[in-house]
């Protein structure tokens, strides 16, 4: 709960900042919206198919439209409507295939990812320092500063990201090698499913522990990036509750979110331009909301951070443990 | 010959299990008694079997084919195998198979009156590796009329699950699984190797089978249980028998939760419904129940009566490759723990299967060359049974949670479904979409084991239902229904050609068909018809007219909308094109803005047609086949044509979908970083 009051507390002085990270997925989306946009004219045409995909969707047109398909356009699908969508990215972050998509999408999202490396500087030193000037100016200036060492821990990031898919791959492997003679779905469900989960705590674990390494820098406790990372290491191993909590706490509120989305979100729907407009808003607001997830996470972690810090100080000043690693 | 028979004599006074009252529905000619005891610790079979076989030809033989399907998983070398590599390879890289997996059968003797025959491998498709059919050599030729006994023992290695047959954990699905007379017709016998491609085709007869399972497992097999014993060895033995069929399938599991129903409608027999279901899906009993009820009602009064009288289906074990197949009066369905009602799991699969009973089960065609005239009927009225008894099918996906090891790349299932209540999908839909990849794969004439195995099942599944739809949309149900019911009724219990089928619908439809069966059946042309241009030009000429004798400029229409008021008429046109190498009759329908609709019939025949016609408004629209009676036509989007093209809400609609979703994913990446 703390996390939670924590990441509310600095939402609401950091508004204008993620209404900025919003806006760079809209802007960075946009585009490549409009080209399927045009793709989807194009297909449609002056047909009648027109009038059933204004009110919902027409799986006869999808199937010509599939096959047709190329590079981007076969991204389109009907199960990206509606909750599907997020669904969709959900299961690819958690199997890796979000990296097996068109690589004209990969591209722009490594693009994007690379971007937000470069934005996390000046959002990591805005949380860090609250007290601190409040300027696009600093902003920026931290947003360059911290680039490069962020792009290191990027690449020592991707490195580990792709271990824990190769890992996946392999246990998964185990476990079809474990089910082989399980003849019920149940049980199969049950190891399937802790697997996964295994494989998503570990995907978690790499994000905590190199936002930590980050925050390490930004707090200007450790000037090198490889350093960050062993600082990192440790503030997660000695507080894995904290830091792993406070994440876990915004992942199951980004599973009520799509949850909640799933259930309200018009999947073929709606027909109208009032409706169209206010589907597009809802679904707008949902991703505002998990990038207010995501950024609440960040200031919680910050927060950790600086209490453990804290409690080490204390430490050291009593002479207790924790002196080898300040 | 007088051997012989003697035999024939012998086997005419005591037929072996046959009540002598019953009316044989079936030549009858292949019979099998069969002792067989199931080891399932190590995973074999043991058996002992006498095949009584008749000669029903007019031309005598000398020799026996048998198939011995389960060959086909001895090694990689077999026919099958090195088919369904090249099927899975085309697909991602092939399952692996462990040693384990392995499945075979030998046959340690075969004899006649105790008397050794001579046997041999005979592979006809030039692979000498493959062991799936055993020639057995007789002493004497079998004249026309007469009957031979020959007994076998055989041993098997049951294999983990190749073409829904084998094991998992302690779950057994046996079928194909004893040596098996092939067929043997006038052109000599029909007993091809065991091709990927294809499933099966036998004689009718009548079987008693005794199967020694280990205590506490429950079984199922074809026939009705007349007799069960408990062995002093700690085993059971249950005996099935069952007359008029042509295979026999047993499955075995001590997990099996067994549910009873009956079939009972007005006008048709009734049949008893026997369910082994898993007992994690001991929830959806009754929706299995329904299902195969429903298949019962509507296959019998379009077609014909079930004439067995009970009817045994399964629910395999999951994970076992056991679901979705049929076998005489059993067959195996399929479920899965969380299955919506939204989507038509387990009910199409239970309708389909509980189908084949019908066709493939009473009308036993040949599936090695003809296997559409089983699967595609069926899928055909698999369609439309569902369509009658269940609300439209929903968008449905089953991917979320990556299952270990079921499916590769994008076919890969999941364990959680998601359900689009509002996109509806029609049932042929997917079948379309099936075709439209493998429209040009195969001629459908094509003997079915010769099909490119990637593209097989689009063909004799999905064109065949396809083709069937249209067919019916363009004679009308009751036509195709009286087609399908003179087919049944008069091919039951034998084994029917594709020709037959034909002759049939010629005759039922009173009209000549060559036109349409050479072109969906005889060739792989492909159907796209388009509308190609619509235009309203009002009809007053715009320029110089004759006026009085003289050339005076026309007066100038004023403005190109209906202001001018209700004397304006309008002169439109519509170019309808044939854009594919087949031909079909196709209404063209158009609409005026003012709601009138006027249609046209085109024989479809030229590469297109111009339709100029004068109203008091402008066209809105124009379709080709407006009611869609040519299921097909590979590109419907280019069936219609707006003469003004309305504003792009549905493309900017789907687009910010897309977008949402694309900007989430930017969002998903960003964790990465």
């Amino acid at each position: 709960m703390r996390a939670l009051a924590i990441g509310l507390r600095v939402l609401g002085g950091n508004m204008r900042l993620l209404v900025g990270l919003w806006l760079t997925s809209l802007v960075v989306a946009a585009p490549l919206a409009l080209a399927v946009r045009s793709s989807l004219e194009e297909s449609i045409g002056p047909s009648l198919v027109h009038e059933s995909l204004q009110k919902g969707f027409d799986m006869a047109w999808h199937g010509e439209y599939a096959q047709a398909a190329r590079g981007i356009e076969r991204s389109v699908r009907p199960s990206m409507a509606g909750g599907g969508a997020l669904l969709d990215n959900a299961e690819a972050w958690l199997t890796g295939n979000l990296f097996q998509q068109d690589p004209t999408l990969v591209g722009v999202g490594v693009l994007y990812a690379l971007l937000w490396t470069f934005l996390l500087g000046g959002v990591l030193d805005r949380l860090a320092h609250p007290d601190g000037e409040r300027s696009a100016g600093r902003f920026a200036r931290a947003c360059g500063a911290y680039f490069p060492r962020f792009l290191l821990l990027t690449g020592l990031a991707g490195a580990l990201y792709y271990g824990v898919y190769r890992s996946a791959g392999w246990l998964l492997g185990r476990v079809e090698e474990w089910t082989r003679d399980v003849t019920t779905e149940r049980t199969v469900l049950a190891i399937t499913l802790a697997a996964w989960a295994a494989v998503a705590l570990a995907l978690v674990v790499v994000y905590v522990w190199l936002t930590l390494a980050r925050v390490s820098l930004v707090k200007g406790d450790r000037p090198g990036a490889l350093a960050a990372v062993w600082h990192g290491g440790s503030v997660l191993l000695r507080r894995p509750q904290r830091t792993l909590g406070a994440y876990l706490v915004y992942a199951a509120l980004g599973a009520g979110l799509v949850s909640l989305y799933v259930v309200i979100a018009p999947a073929a729907g709606p027909a109208s331009i009032a409706g169209l407009l206010l589907a597009f808003a809802l679904g707008q607001a949902c991703l505002l909301v998990k990038l207010a997830l995501r950024f609440g996470v960040l200031a919680a972690l910050t927060e950790e951070y600086g209490r453990a810090c804290a409690d080490w100080t204390q430490a050291v000043s009593t002479g207790g443990p924790g002196r080898s690693s300040k | 010959m007088r051997l012989l028979a003697i035999v024939a004599t012998l086997l005419g006074a005591c037929v072996p299990f046959a009540a002598a009252d019953e009316l044989a529905l079936s030549p009858r000619n292949a019979s099998y008694r069969i002792d067989v005891r199931l080891d399932a610790a190590a995973r074999t079979l043991e058996g002992r079997e006498t095949v009584t076989w008749r000669n029903i030809q007019e031309t005598p033989t000398r020799e026996l084919w048998f198939h011995l399907y389960w060959n086909a998983w001895r090694n990689d070398r077999s026919t099958w195998l090195l088919e369904d590599r090249a099927r899975e390879r085309a697909g991602g890289p092939a399952k692996e198979i462990r040693d384990e997996d392995w499945g075979w059968i030998e046959v340690d003797s075969v004899a006649f009156s105790g008397v050794a025959l001579a046997r041999r491998y005979a592979p006809d498709d030039g692979n000498p590796e493959d062991r799936t059919v055993l020639v057995v050599e007789l002493p004497e030729e079998i004249a026309p009329g007469e009957s031979v006994a020959v007994d076998l023992a055989f041993r098997a290695k049951i294999p983990r699950t190749f073409a829904r047959t084998g094991f998992r954990g302690d779950f057994f699905f046996l079928a194909q699984w004893f040596p098996k007379l092939g067929v043997y017709e006038a052109g000599g016998w029909n007993c091809l190797p065991f091709h990927a491609a294809t499933e099966f085709y036998s004689d009718y007869g009548e079987y008693r089978v005794a199967m020694t399972v280990p205590e506490g497992f429950v079984l199922g097999a074809t026939g009705r249980e007349t007799a069960r014993s408990a062995n002093s060895d700690g085993t059971t033995t249950y005996t099935h028998e069952q007359a008029d069929v042509h295979d026999f399938a047993w499955t075995t599991s001590p997990d099996y939760l067994v549910r009873e129903g009956r079939f009972e409608e007005p006008g048709l027999p009734p049949v008893d419904l026997h369910l082994l279901i898993q007992p994690e899906h001991a929830g959806q009993a009754e929706r299995h129940l329904a299902a195969a009820r429903a298949a019962l009602l509507h296959y019998g009064t379009w077609y014909g009566p079930y004439p067995y009288g009970h009817v045994t289906f399964i629910d395999p074990a999951y994970g076992s490759g056991a679901g979705g197949m049929e076998y005489p009066t059993l067959f195996t369905c399929g479920t899965r723990l969380f299955a919506p009602q939204e989507n038509d799991q387990p009910e199409s699969v239970t309708i389909h299967e509980a189908g084949h009973q019908f066709w493939y089960g009473i009308v036993g065609n040949d599936e090695f060359e003809h296997a559409w005239l089983d699967e595609g009927l069926n899928t055909f009225s698999t369609v439309r049974a569902l369509d009658t008894a269940y609300p439209a099918s929903r968008r449905f996906v089953r991917r979320y949670l990556p299952e270990p090891g079921r499916g590769r790349g994008r076919g890969r299932a999941g364990f959680l479904p998601l359900v689009f209540q509002d996109i509806e999908v029609p049932r042929f839909i997917d079948r379309l979409d099936r075709y439209r990849d493998a429209a040009g794969s195969d001629d459908p004439s094509t003997p079915t084991f010769r099909y490119r195995p990637e593209t097989a099942a689009d063909i004799t599944y999905s064109k065949t239902m396809l083709w069937l739809g249209t067919l019916e949309r363009e004679l009308g149900w009751d036509v195709l229904q009286k087609i399908l019911a003179t087919f049944f009724e008069r091919y039951a219990f034998r084994h029917p050609e594709p020709e037959d089928f034909f002759a049939v619908a010629e005759e039922v439809a009173g009209q000549d068909l060559s036109w349409f069966f050479d072109q969906v059946y005889r060739s792989a042309v492909t159907f796209d018809y388009a509308v190609g241009r619509v235009a309203s030009i009002p009809v007053e000429p715009r320029g110089f007219v004759e006026q009085d004798g003289k050339l005076v400029l026309a007066d100038r229409p004023q403005g190109d909308d209906d202001s001018a008021g209700a004397e304006r008429r309008w002169r439109s046109e519509v170019v309808v094109e044939r854009r594919g190498d087949g031909t079909f009759p196709v209404d063209v329908l158009l609409v005026f803005e003012d709601g009138e609709e006027r249609r046209e019939r085109w024989d479809g025949q030229a590469r297109h047609t111009t339709y100029v016609c004068e109203a008091k408004s402008k066209l809105r629209h124009a379709i080709v086949d407006p009611q869609r009676k040519l299921l097909l036509d590979l590109d419907r989007t280019n069936d219609s044509r707006l003469r003004e093209p309305e504003p792009d809400l549905p493309a900017t609609k789907w687009a910010s979908k897309w977008m949402l979703w694309f900007q989430d994913f930017l969002v998903t990446i960003a964790f990465f970083a």
